[in-house]
């Protein structure tokens, strides 16, 4: 019996081997890392959004004629999977670039692992300057904004804000330490009078909101950044607000519009906090109605940020095969550098100088409405007017 | 003042479920040797389940009735495991024990996307306590005072269960010597079983009092596990005592970590934990092992030769992997190669 | 009949520890197993109430097949027993020893309190909120049998209880056994000490290397002295 079955197993492994080497010729993969099993209150929204971008390129006749396949590997929240999941995508599945990944640590591992292998990479979420800047490397491409350019929006509000004394609390990694800083170095080029009186580091995903909250009161700052998200997040807000520390403070937050960490918040969701976000009930421009009507009618759910960030990494890697008309790295890199493709937020750019995207945020401030949070006076940014001079940039990435 | 006051009752409430979780991790082991991985598993269904249930039923009978009901629902499902699975795999090596009660944690995790969705949850707050108490200008939750005064409650009702009724001398002889205690006319696995219950329980209970604090999500698991594990080991496996005094500890280590040391707080406690270790190997209230008391006869053999039909499948099995590379395609040899990887490791 | 063991054999994994067994005990009994260290007593006793679980054979206890039968099962039948090592819980107090013993009453054996083992032996009754661990040996050999009294057996097998006592604790044991005897349970005491299973014993067994070669009255024994020479050391 055993046996049988083994040989059986043996047999239809070699049979979908087979088929797969005849189907190889008519198709383009794309190898696809996410930490699916981790934090799937965005990875879940993202797949379905790059789904339905796949599902659309196929239904307009593909890539070039071929079809296109995504291969989607989890790599757990661990950088070493992730890197893991990068080479067996490589070498076993052929794929002709890979994309995705969430964490900013895991974002520098697979980009990292692009430049050893020289592998195309369109890194989807990962939001660290430094993949773009400091450990940027020819074969990275990065979709999101920045924390720079997060950060370089929400600066533009919050320097108008007449506090002088500022807290941070971010997560204690690559992600929230980037955003600290960036953040850090732009107030203080438009504000030198303001002093930055305490900082607190939890560990991701594991905050002890209680003594944090408190600890922050106690230095009594006017202001407060937060970059943490997530379960981080509802415990801080539901902390703060029992003990009042929102009370008469204006608090300035990277990514807190987002449905996907303001939606848990419902009915304790703080008002009056400036973030950044995706307000999709009240965008109205014709390209954002069209991803938001086939979105609802194939899912029957509203988009989350992580299904625009799905959507628009896997459209963008169909326009760069498509424009390239082949896998080759080098044609690909090419291809991307200067490429302009339609997203649901409106014309979006990869820039030669620096790979990243020009695609934008929506800041505004968040408010309590029927018991949830939303996002209002939501303005979208354009990712091009928040990054630095061409002159700095060049100071910023290292040279080839 | 006030503040390093407050910041400390802070640290208390934040001690109270984590003794809650790790008593229960402790007698567990105390008893059965088991290492259950899954109890985490069990403080987050706790916390998923008082979720459902206090949001469906209003009022303060909702609250907290739902509180305790989920606890005992969970208590119910540890049960059934306890008797499905652990039962079979007590006279296993560790590393077995673990790695099931560590596949169960997986599949909890899985499991609880699928019921309660992918987003984080946001529980009920605790009816009349809601606010926080006004302490010379530092706000401090009431909620927060009632579990720090729950702590000290559970610790003496656990105190009890085991020094005045049968069923507690019975549990702590079992911890010392389980094959005397079934020679003595005592059916162990009713014991067994009673004992991973309550454990189960109070894991389950500490996750549901944490619903009013924290955000219910399918990664309070392993967040609390390693806590839960540090605060077993300072404390000393099987104490109960000790799991209250070492939760204490980290809580406040915690709390005024981050005060001194923000970006390390969290390698504090492992210092801490290192160093009681130097100086106390069996925790600050475990006891060292006596030379383990096994009856002879009673051990098992996990492993057991192949009978030559087996072998020659398997080494057929072998051959045929070996020489998959000659006939099948990249996509076969990925699958082929996950599938060893997928058995080792989820 | 009390117990009848027939063509026990037990192994410990691969070595096979005891060959075709066979004893009987009729009822109010005492019966000693002799035979030297290693010889196979111990292993009997586990075999009888299942904590050897590679064991084969036929177990009648009060005309019961218990052959099959898990550990406790076996035991709360009645069916009492005094390890060789004591194993006593020693984090646990005298009574609190005691209280694992216990269980509750049967109509064919006699019924043992807490005050009636206090009696019996007279030291345990001075401390009784001791820890086991804190106890001498003697003290801790008593504190054994009492906890299997407490479970009011109406056999009990009795694992070496005069090993490493001293001549005026043996006594005590001596009188505690003959004492038990007149309460009408029965015993099967396994000993080194033919002198001491004298004092106690209507009938004798004689073990070596697993199997039983001799079984008859004290007096059967004492007229063979060529057999006590071969198989015991005294």
């Amino acid at each position: 019996m055993q046996r049988r079955h083994f040989l059986g197993a043996s047999l239809a492994i070699a049979l979908a081997g087979l088929t797969n080497t005849a189907m190889a010729q008519s198709e383009i993969k794309i190898g696809e890392i996410n930490s699916y099993s981790l934090l799937p209150a965005f990875t879940e929204p993202y797949r379905k959004g790059w789904q339905l971008a796949v599902e659309e390129i196929n239904a307009s006749g593909g890539i070039n004629g071929k079809k296109l396949v995504v291969v989607s590997k989890d790599d757990g929240g661990k950088p070493a999977d992730a890197q893991t999941a990068a080479n067996e995508l490589v070498s076993s599945e052929n794929v002709a670039m890979l994309a995705g990944t969430f964490l900013s640590n895991i974002g520098l591992a697979v980009s990292d692992f692009a430049n050893q292998k020289k592998v195309f990479f369109l890194a989807a979420e990962p939001l660290t300057d430094a993949i773009t800047w400091a450990k940027g490397n020819r074969y990275t491409f990065r979709l999101r904004p920045s924390n720079y350019m997060q950060a370089a929006m929400l600066a533009e509000a919050a320097a108008k804000l007449p506090a002088k004394r500022w807290a941070t609390i971010a997560p204690n990694y690559e992600y929230g330490q980037s955003a600290v800083a960036v953040f850090k170095k732009l107030m203080s080029e438009k504000r030198p009078d303001i002093q930055w009186v305490d900082e607190q580091w939890p560990p991701f995903g594991k905050i002890d909101a209680g003594p944090v909250v408190q600890a922050l009161a106690q230095a009594n700052p006017e202001a407060i950044l937060n970059v943490t998200f997530g379960a981080d997040l509802v415990k801080f807000v539901r902390e703060g607000n029992t003990r009042g520390l929102f009370k008469d403070r204006t608090v300035v937050s990277f990514l807190t519009g987002e449905p996907e960490y303001l939606d848990p918040l419902k009915e304790e969701t703080p008002e009056g906090w400036i973030v950044t976000g995706y307000p999709w009930y009240s965008i109205k421009t014709p390209e954002h109605d069209a991803f938001l009507k086939a979105y609802q009618a194939k899912y029957n759910d509203y988009p989350r940020l992580g299904s625009i960030v799905g959507y628009q990494t896997i459209k963008s890697a169909a326009a760069i095969l498509a424009k390239a008309n082949s896998t080759d790295p080098e044609k690909l890199i090419a291809a991307t550098e200067g490429l302009s493709v339609a997203s649901p937020f409106g014309e979006i750019t990869f820039r030669k100088i620096d790979h990243q995207s020009t695609l934008g945020a929506f800041v505004g401030k968040t408010a309590l409405k029927d018991g949830k949070g939303v996002m209002v006076d939501a303005v979208y940014k354009k990712g091009s007017d928040y990054l630095p001079s061409d002159a700095e940039v060049e100071k910023l990435r290292p040279k080839e | 003042m006030p503040f390093y006051i407050v910041q400390f009752l802070t640290g208390l409430a934040s001690a109270a479920s984590l003794f809650l979780v790790a008593s229960g991790l402790s007698i567990i082991f105390g008893v059965t040797r088991i290492v259950n991985f899954a109890h985490g598993a069990f403080y987050m269904l706790g916390a998923y389940v008082a979720f459902t249930l206090t949001d469906r039923f209003s009022g303060a009978l909702g609250f907290w009735g739902g509180i305790v009901v989920a606890a005992l629902i969970i208590a119910a499902v540890g049960v059934l495991v306890e008797m499905a699975l652990l039962r079979r795999i007590y006279h296993s090596p560790e590393l077995f024990q673990l790695l099931a009660t560590f596949g169960l944690t997986l599949m909890v995790e899985d499991l609880v996307v699928l019921i309660w969705g992918p987003s984080e949850l946001l529980g009920r707050r605790a009816p009349g306590f809601k606010g926080a108490v006004d302490f010379f200008g530092q706000n401090i939750p009431s909620y927060d005072l009632f579990l720090i005064a729950l702590g000290p409650i559970v610790l003496g009702i656990l105190w009890l269960l085991f020094q005045r009724t049968r069923w507690g001398v019975l549990v702590r002889a079992a911890t010392q010597d389980r094959d005397m205690v079934a020679a003595l006319g005592v059916n162990q696995k009713w014991l067994f079983t009673s004992v991973f219950a309550v454990g189960v329980f109070l894991a389950a209970l500490g996750g549901a009092l944490q619903i009013p604090r924290d955000a219910v999500h399918h990664a309070m698991d392993l967040r609390i596990i390693v806590d839960v594990f540090v605060v077993v080991v300072i404390g000393g496996l099987g104490s109960i005592i000790g799991a209250f005094v070492a939760a204490v500890l980290v809580s406040e280590l915690n709390a005024f970590g981050i005060l001194i040391f923000p970006k390390i707080s969290i390698i504090l406690v492992f210092l801490v934990m290192a160093a009681v270790l130097i100086v106390r190997p069996w925790g600050l209230f475990g006891k060292q092992e006596g030379p383990a008391r096994r009856t002879p006869g009673l051990t098992v053999n996990p492993w057991r030769t192949l009978t030559s039909g087996e072998q020659l499948a398997a080494t057929a099995a072998l051959i045929i992997a070996a020489a998959l590379p000659l006939f099948s395609g990249n996509y076969a040899l990925t699958i082929g190669s996950e599938i060893p990887r997928w058995r080792a490791c989820r | 009949m009390k117990l009848s063991v027939q063509d026990l054999n037990s192994h410990y994994g691969p070595a096979h520890i005891l060959f075709d067994i066979a004893l009987e005990v009729g009822d109010g009994e005492v019966v000693a197993l002799l035979g030297r260290n290693g010889a196979g007593k111990s292993t009997t006793f586990r075999s009888i109430i299942g904590l050897v679980e590679q064991r084969s054979g036929r177990i009648v206890f009060e005309g019961k097949d218990v052959s099959h039968q898990p550990t406790h099962a076996i035991v709360s039948r009645g069916l009492g027993y005094v390890p060789e090592e004591r194993r006593i819980f020693t984090e646990l107090t005298v009574e609190e020893n005691l209280e694992v013993g216990r269980q509750p009453r049967r109509p064919n054996a006699p019924h043992w309190t807490r005050e009636k083992l206090f009696a019996l032996f007279p030291n345990l009754g001075e401390m009784r909120n001791r820890p086991g661990g804190r106890m001498s040996g003697g003290e801790q050999q008593m504190l054994t049998i009492a906890r299997t009294l407490m479970g009011n057996p109406s056999l009990v097998l009795l694992d070496e209880p005069s090993e490493g006592l001293s001549p005026k604790i043996v006594e005590q044991m001596v009188d505690a056994i003959l004492i038990m005897k007149k309460e009408g349970v029965s015993i099967v005491v396994s000993e080194q000490n033919l002198h001491f299973a004298k004092l106690i014993s209507d009938r004798a067994y004689i073990i070596e290397r697993g199997r039983i070669c001799f079984g008859g009255t004290m007096a059967e024994l004492d007229a063979r002295p060529d057999i006590r020479d071969a198989h015991l050391s005294l």
